[in-house]
């Protein structure tokens, strides 16, 4: 089976600066692959390149057999590519439930010249997109919210706004950038869920992320970057007894908690 | 070294904080529990000033400076490290750092910026990088060691290990139990509330804006409401209920 996501030889320089090194893996469809490693390893550039945020210095990235090389970001996102970032990105001005919406500007059916000459269909697209982003925020406990400013929901419930946007965009596979960042436990846990209930939809997840009982949770594959390149790779189980993942990454103590 | 009594703060028509009343003292590291969203990090920012007390007094060194500038108030010795780096990202990685202590007019030695930095070995090999060349976790040690530069008595640290490796949450813990040592006061903000109260000397647990318990760090970590709170015992996911939201969100996003 082609995988979601195949990386093939994936490098980048920034001067004498070597970022990411020779980077080759394939992350399954329908899979949950986490990618740790220590700060400045390379893993957010990694997302970088794969999205052409930043073009790499060689190598590919193909999704679903597809290459990206050369597109633009916009055009990745449109293929059903779609990233999240580290810190929070809220719009700021708007409710809870219009920052889930703003992910469908992907997923409007209709052009807007359409839309100003067809205001009858314009109407039934928005009031489809709204129950769409409605029965999301149910779907994470978060309908309580909807109408507040996005930016009082707490920490925890703006990072799962994100992820809902995200989810607004008709993925095929989501790039998640630390996403438990700043959750407590509790919130952690629902998080988890809901990555779970993503997978088990159909939609392959990549994600970078430090909180190790998240990872050892719910990735089914896991990836060690260290110093740009893999230093290691395999089921959960087998990553938290390798030794130079230890040394590297993790430290006397098996967990962050 | 810092009182706080009886203060109230919001933004517009919220208020986030109500009748709270803290103490550190010289020497101890204090620890804010507490959910997102219960106040800690506003909390923080009526001490440094970047938020307006509307009622209550804030005393350093029982001395009133809830009216002082953000700017006075950090040369009195108050410096507090933000939730989320707030880092110069067009400022070099040492311009940075040398900001951290401005309020110096002799300025900062070559030796203290290297000492301050010593924990942080990759710091100082990219002293002339441009900040945000740095990654997100490497921007979080930027930001605590910018907080140490102005030689402060007592430091606010808003969580400090957000994004960082599991090797470094360890190395900021030993850290800040080490400037303890050196008799700054210490006030820990920290989702991971375990390993805070590990190291703290005392704690204030805060719920909607209110303090509602304090204590012995050690009595807190062995209180069971608290524990069942605020230190779950890492992340569980129950299967069952995992399936049935997956065929919910099969059905969501088929519309």
């Amino acid at each position: 089976m082609t995988p979601a996501l195949d990386l093939i030889g994936l490098a980048k320089s920034y001067g004498a600066l070597r970022a990411v090194i020779d980077v080759g893996f394939a992350v399954p469809e329908g899979s949950i692959t986490a990618l740790i490693g220590p700060n400045g390893a390379g893993k957010t550039t990694l997302f970088n390149l794969i999205t052409n945020l930043d073009a790499p210095s060689a190598g590919e990235a193909r999704f679903f057999g597809q290459p990206l090389a050369g597109m633009k970001p916009v055009a990745i996102a449109a293929l059903g590519l779609i990233r999240t970032f580290q810190t929070a990105r809220v719009f700021p001005g708007m409710t809870a439930r219009e920052n889930v919406l703003t992910g469908a500007h992907l997923d409007v059916r209709q052009g807007a010249a359409q839309q100003m000459l067809w205001l009858g269909g314009a109407r039934r697209e928005e009031r489809r997109l709204t129950a769409k982003a409605d029965s999301l925020l149910a779907l994470a406990r978060l309908d309580s919210f909807a109408d507040m400013p996005v930016t009082e929901l707490p920490m925890g419930g703006q990072k799962l706004i994100e992820v809902l946007r995200a989810l607004m965009a008709r993925p095929r596979m989501l790039l998640l950038d630390e996403p438990a960042a700043g959750l407590n436990d509790q919130e952690t846990a629902e998080l988890a869920a809901l990555l779970r209930a993503v997978r088990d939809a159909g939609i392959t997840i990549m994600v970078i992320e430090h909180n190790m009982s998240l990872v050892m949770g719910i990735a089914d594959d896991v990836i060690v970057l260290d110093a740009g390149s893999v230093i290691a790779q395999g089921p959960p189980a087998a990553i938290r007894n390798d030794r130079r993942v230890i040394e590297a990454y993790v430290g006397a103590e098996p967990d962050r908690a | 070294m810092l009182e706080l009594r009886g203060i109230a703060a919001g933004y517009g028509r919220a208020a986030v904080l109500e009748g709270v009343e803290i103490e550190v003292k010289a020497g101890e590291i204090v620890a804010l529990i507490g959910a997102n969203g219960a106040g800690k990090s506003t909390l923080m920012k009526t001490v440094s000033g970047l938020v307006p007390v509307r009622a209550g007094e804030i005393r350093f060194d029982g001395r009133r400076i809830d009216a002082l500038s953000s700017a006075k108030r950090v040369a009195l010795g108050i410096s507090h490290v933000p939730e989320g780096r707030q880092i110069f990202a067009g400022l070099s990685v040492e311009q940075n750092l040398r900001l951290g202590g401005y309020a110096d007019a002799s300025g900062v030695s070559a030796e203290r910026l290297r000492r301050i930095c010593a924990p942080f070995p990759m710091l100082l090999e990219r002293l002339a990088e441009p900040a945000a060349n740095l990654s997100g976790g490497q921007q979080q040690m930027l930001a605590i060691c910018r907080g140490l530069m102005g030689n402060p008595r007592l430091l606010m640290l808003d969580e400090p290990s957000l994004g960082l490796s599991p090797l470094l949450v360890g190395e900021i813990f030993r850290v800040i139990a080490e400037l303890r040592a050196q008799n700054l006061a210490i006030l820990l903000s920290e989702q991971n509330a375990r390993q805070s109260l590990a190291i703290a000397d005392r704690g204030y647990v805060i719920e909607t804006g209110r303090i509602v318990l304090a204590g012995a760090a050690a009595d807190l970590f062995a209180n069971p409401e608290l524990a069942e709170k605020y230190f779950g015992v890492g992340v569980s996911v129950d299967a069952a209920s995992s399936a049935g939201q997956a065929e919910r969100l099969k059905a969501i996003l088929a519309t």
